[in-house]
């Protein structure tokens, strides 16, 4: 659970991402120009601030400069040449996402700043049910449940998109490190391990023509 | 071969040849003067031997009534010979078979050949080098049968002849290096400007079009200059232009992939969002709002796009209208959209008649939108206003009282894709070609579209219609009036 703050002008796209980071469990406060965003920063504590660089009022190279220490950024923008995304790290983003971009690779890249600056969670407590990402055990009721490595993978990839439901392709990309490739069934099959062994039968839910979803209520 | 040098080449070659030749003619002529004025002489001289011969036999025939005795001819010659001996003359008296007399020197190598008709015969011998003259011919009288040799030595003619020679070699080579050089130098000067306008053409021909020559003087090389600076001229001006547009192109293009990105990514982020989010019916609703504004907003920026190129494009279907009338209907058409917003639209006019010859529908369309411009500068309640005047040319103006603009941002507003306020404008739906849509209506009917503008005052779009589209009904009614 992270707070994060974002920094856009686009009204659409704000609140696409507020959306999205609400899904999966993280709160959100959002401003649409420089201004606020200055007042928001001086008064509240963020996690991660997540910023346009044009901006209206005052634009995001000089926003970041006012960004309280130990604060990352990242920077999400339409400006996606070579000297841009370079000025934008050297003045200390800690990642540069360029439009468009999707849902799933925003989560990723969110998700990688805050364990690299650690304020990922590290544990995720569903019905009897924790899972410690750190030290990668999980425990019904206090006793530890045997997972491969390739189960645990999924399941936290599972965890990380909660409520968001990922294709079997997605799925395999992102825990087997495959491209597409058709070989779908081994999802299927580790989906089926995972259900039975943490109990989640009603957690992981098919998602009828699509795949799977892990849901957790809000 | 450079035009110089060709030219260099062919006038000297002319000059030496001509030179050359005339000096050779000269020195031939005057050879030929100094051969006869010779050879007159000469002939002279043996006419008066021969007489002086004849006199002294024919004295010594009727005084002694005899014939001479060999050794008398033999002092007789001897004295001629010693007197004209000191001039290199040499003489001989031949007779029917054998020399008499003969000084003669032995290289000359007289030979007999005496024509049977003529009473001398004359010719040069060269023997050796040393060129004599020889006459040689009958003495006739009391001497009949003898021939008399008379010899000249003519190496003085000939020597004076090479040394003369020698001298027309030597000035004519003197002339010809200070013609040469002359020549030379002239030439150089002469084709000056062509190497200059050879270099310049060059330079030009590289892409650098801001190089201009200067030429001095009033010569057809100082016109041409003049004319290539104006080509100069006008093909850096066509290049800019050309570059402007290729930039004004580029930007448009970048604008409007950036404008793209923005929507589509929305657009999809929601469409996952509806596909595999667990989520409320409120979001999804939220997200289906997201998206149907956006692909609006594509919308619209696709319709703008095909009116601005459409305007482009047009050929103006002109007729004559009033201007009233288009005010009217453009206040019909702006109606509801001021109405929400409590905005009031008046219309002025300095003549009831005013008249103009225009593309309806894009004068609407390009009136629609600074109304619209208005209208969104506008705070809620106040008014807008429309003017028509016509003097000298005619003008129709749209003035509003609400924020104004700032002088940088006055720079920008017929820029594609800018706009004065972008979160709020975007959020209306706008896609920041208005404007430019509205110039280029403008740029079609001749006419010129300014905006005046105070930061917290007001703006006031004026379309002035300065070329003769229109017709003159103009000035003639405010004449009558």
């Amino acid at each position: 659970m992270a707070h994060l703050l974002i920094v856009e002008d686009e009204n659409s796209i704000n609140d696409l991402i507020a959306m999205n980071l609400t899904l999966v469990g993280h709160t959100c406060e959002q401003v649409y120009g420089g201004q606020h965003a200055l007042r928001y920063m001086k008064e509240n504590r963020y996690d991660l601030i997540i910023m346009d660089i044009m901006l209206p009022e005052v634009d995001g190279f000089t926003l970041i400069s006012s960004v309280p220490k130990n604060t990352p950024v990242i920077f999400l923008t339409a400006m996606g040449n070579l000297t841009d995304r370079v000025k934008g790290l050297q003045l200390g983003a800690d990642d540069y996402i360029v439009k468009p971009f999707e849902t799933i690779e925003l989560l990723a890249r969110i998700e990688a700043v805050l364990r690299r600056t650690n304020r990922s969670m590290q544990l995720f407590a569903l019905d009897d049910t924790v899972v410690n990402l750190d030290s990668r055990v999980v425990t019904i009721n206090g006793s530890e449940v045997d997972l491969t490595l390739r189960e645990f993978e999924l399941l936290e990839i599972l965890i990380k998109n909660k409520n968001i439901a990922l294709s079997r392709e997605k799925l395999l990309k992102l825990a087997w490190n495959y491209e597409y490739s058709g070989e779908t069934r081994t999802v299927d099959v580790h989906i089926q391990k995972l259900r039975k062994k943490l109990n989640w039968e009603h957690r992981i839910k098919t998602v009828y023509k699509l795949g799977y979803r892990l849901e957790v209520d809000s | 071969m450079k035009f110089w040098q060709k030219a260099f080449v062919g006038i000297l070659l002319v000059f030496i040849i001509s030179l050359d030749i005339s000096l050779y003619l000269t020195s031939r002529y005057s050879f030929d003067l100094n051969l006869k004025r010779d050879t007159d002489r000469a002939l002279g001289e043996y006419h008066f031997i021969i007489n002086g011969l004849n006199d002294s036999i024919n004295s010594i025939h009727y005084r002694w009534e005899g014939q001479p005795s060999q050794a008398y001819y033999e002092s007789l010659m001897q004295s001629y010979a010693d007197y004209y001996g000191r001039q290199r003359v040499f003489l001989g008296l031949r007779g029917t078979d054998k020399m008499i007399f003969s000084n003669i020197p032995a290289d000359v190598g007289l030979s007999k050949e005496q024509p049977e008709h003529e009473a001398y015969t004359m010719r040069v011998k060269n023997s050796s080098g040393i060129h004599y003259l020889i006459i040689s011919g009958k003495i006739g009288g009391q001497l009949e049968g003898n021939d008399l040799v008379y010899v000249r030595d003519l190496t003085e003619l000939y020597r004076a002849n090479v040394q003369l020679t020698w001298y027309l070699v030597i000035v004519s080579i003197a002339v010809e290096i200070t013609l040469s050089l002359v020549l030379f130098l002239f030439l150089r000067k002469l084709t000056h400007p062509i190497r200059i306008l050879q270099s310049a053409t060059r330079t030009l021909s590289d892409g650098i079009y801001n190089s201009r020559i200067q030429v001095p003087g009033k010569d057809e090389f100082h016109d041409l200059a003049e004319n290539f600076n104006q080509m100069a001229e006008s093909i850096q001006d066509k290049m800019d232009e050309l570059d402007r547009n290729a930039r004004d192109k580029q930007r448009l293009i970048d604008n409007l992939a950036h404008e793209l990105r923005t929507p589509l990514t929305a657009i999809r982020g929601y469409a996952e969002y509806l596909q595999g989010a667990n989520t409320h019916e409120r979001n999804r609703i939220k997200a289906a709002d997201h998206m149907i504004r956006e692909i609006d907003r594509i919308k619209n920026l696709a319709f703008k796009l095909l009116d601005l190129s459409l305007a482009k494009n047009h050929c103006l279907e002109l007729q004559e209208i009033g201007v009233l009338e288009i005010f009217s209907q453009v206040k019909l058409m702006a109606e509801l959209a001021l109405k929400e917003r409590k905005l009031r639209l008046t219309l002025h006019a300095d003549s009831e008649l005013a008249k103009l010859t225009c593309d309806v529908v894009l004068l609407q369309s390009l009136l629609l939108n600074l109304v619209e411009n208005a209208a969104k500068a506008s705070t809620d309640g106040s008014v807008i206003e429309m003017y028509t005047y016509g003097n000298p040319v005619s003008v129709l103006e749209i003035r509003d009282y609400g924020m104004g603009m700032q002088e940088e941002q006055l720079q920008y507003v017929f820029e594609p894709f800018y706009r004065v306020d972008s979160a709020r404008s975007r959020n209306s739906g706008g896609v920041g070609l208005g404007l430019t849509l509205c110039r280029e209506i403008a740029r079609l009917h001749g006419a010129e579209l300014q905006l005046i503008s105070q930061p917290g005052e007001g703006t006031t779009a004026r379309l002035s219609f300065t070329t003769s589209l229109q017709p003159a009904e103009y000035s003639q009614m405010s004449a009558e009036i």
